[in-house]
């Protein structure tokens, strides 16, 4: 920069606030306990649904729990003949969005990826194998710190949700705007849409 | 690496002292220049002390420096702006700064120069809006001191680009403002 622009520049500015580093410190931790009540909440609402979803008769859930049941029985029994995956345990968030939601992937990954489906339900749910992220969120923006996983991640949106965007390390990648779903990357399959989380190419 | 939040990552006193004491040090340099960039991306000083808190409040929350402290700041302020523009939400105040007082150690302007000021003041907003996107965080950013490999994380740039980028947003600017200083 040169002298010209720098002094150009300096017509814009305003006094900078008075702000200490204990202040916001202080902000930090009173933040951190809200959202990770919030998100604990959230939690326990989802897990509730889930429980309420399986007991009810000819629920597909219980066709799901039984398959992970079973692929954790074959696991504790060595088969040399076919190569098993693993199925992590999951975990997730559950929010009620407000007027506008932003799902914000704060990195990209070696790989994986979003699966995102639509559901009747009136929730925001995003799941991924434990560890895979940390959550925090907020009705206007849903934070999943990605940093160094690999992990494939399944969100459902509400049906009837008005506006929700994806970012991913702050590019946007999908949004719904009402009935419609647009994608600035990824694929579109009968009723989901696949949104790498890799970089572009 | 802890990815359990503020209150496991940092579980030992005397390392959560250490994060602390590095946090204040990087808040101490950093924070004028975050708010300063935010303010004249956006022209507006509330919401630029609002993001800036913002984004080292999410930096305290984390309970340990990123690799690259000063391009991770960047980067989450630029999305927080970013994201405010996009949504039109307003944030919750933070905090309630107290205002620096303007400094009296000068004469106050004469009216000739006040309006002078601000004609100066609008051109240069009007040219920062024209500028390209990419452009007008580059030059923002430059003119905060921030190194080309900062700048290359921050905007997710190849560093080796960068001085390229950065001299056609001067020269962008500098088109748009209609103006042509001399080059150093």
């Amino acid at each position: 920069m040169n002298a010209d622009e720098e002094r150009l520049l300096r017509h814009l500015d305003h006094a900078v606030p008075r702000i200490s580093a204990d202040d916001v410190a202080a902000r930090a931790r009173v933040e951190g306990t809200r959202i990770r009540l919030r998100w604990a909440a959230g939690f326990v609402l989802a897990a509730a649904l889930a429980g309420t979803a399986y007991a009810v008769p000819g629920s597909p859930l219980r066709g799901w729990f039984s398959t992970l049941a079973e692929r954790f029985r074959e696991e504790a029994v060595p088969n040399t003949d076919s190569a098993l995956v693993p199925v992590a345990p999951m975990a997730g968030v559950a929010i009620v969005p407000g007027p506008a939601l932003v799902i914000e992937f704060t990195d990209l990954q070696q790989q994986g990826q979003a699966r995102v489906t639509l559901t009747d339900g009136d929730q925001v749910q995003v799941r991924a194998p434990s560890g895979a992220a940390t959550f925090s969120s907020d009705p206007e923006r849903l934070v999943i710190d990605n940093r160094g996983s690999t992990a494939e991640f399944e969100i459902e949106f509400p049906r009837g949700a008005s506006w929700i965007e994806i970012r991913v390390a702050g590019a946007r990648v999908l949004l719904k705007e009402r009935n419609r779903v647009t994608l600035t990357r990824g694929a579109a399959e009968p009723a989901a849409w696949s949104v790498p989380l890799t970089p572009p190419r | 690496m802890d990815r359990s939040g503020l209150g496991d990552a940092v579980a030992e006193p005397v390392a959560r002292q250490l994060f602390h004491d590095q946090f204040a040090a990087l808040f101490n340099a950093d924070f004028p220049r975050v708010f300063r960039y935010l303010d004249r991306l956006s022209g507006e000083p509330d919401l630029a002390a609002d993001l800036a808190q913002e984004a080292f409040v999410r930096l305290y929350r984390r309970g340990a420096l990123p690799d690259q402290p000063q391009a991770w700041l960047i980067s989450v302020a630029m999305n927080l702006f970013r994201n405010v523009k996009t949504s039109r939400s307003r944030r919750r105040r933070l905090l309630t700064p107290a205002r620096a007082e303007e400094s009296h150690s000068d004469p106050p302007p004469s009216p000739a120069e006040a309006e002078e000021a601000a004609e100066i003041r609008r051109r240069v907003r009007a040219a920062l809006d024209r500028m390209p996107e990419r452009e007008r965080h580059l030059l923002l950013l430059r003119a905060e001191g921030y190194s080309y490999r900062d700048l290359a994380s921050a905007l997710a740039l190849n560093e080796a680009s960068v001085g390229v980028l950065l001299a056609r947003a001067r020269t962008a600017f500098r088109a748009t403002y209609g103006d042509s200083p001399d080059e150093r």
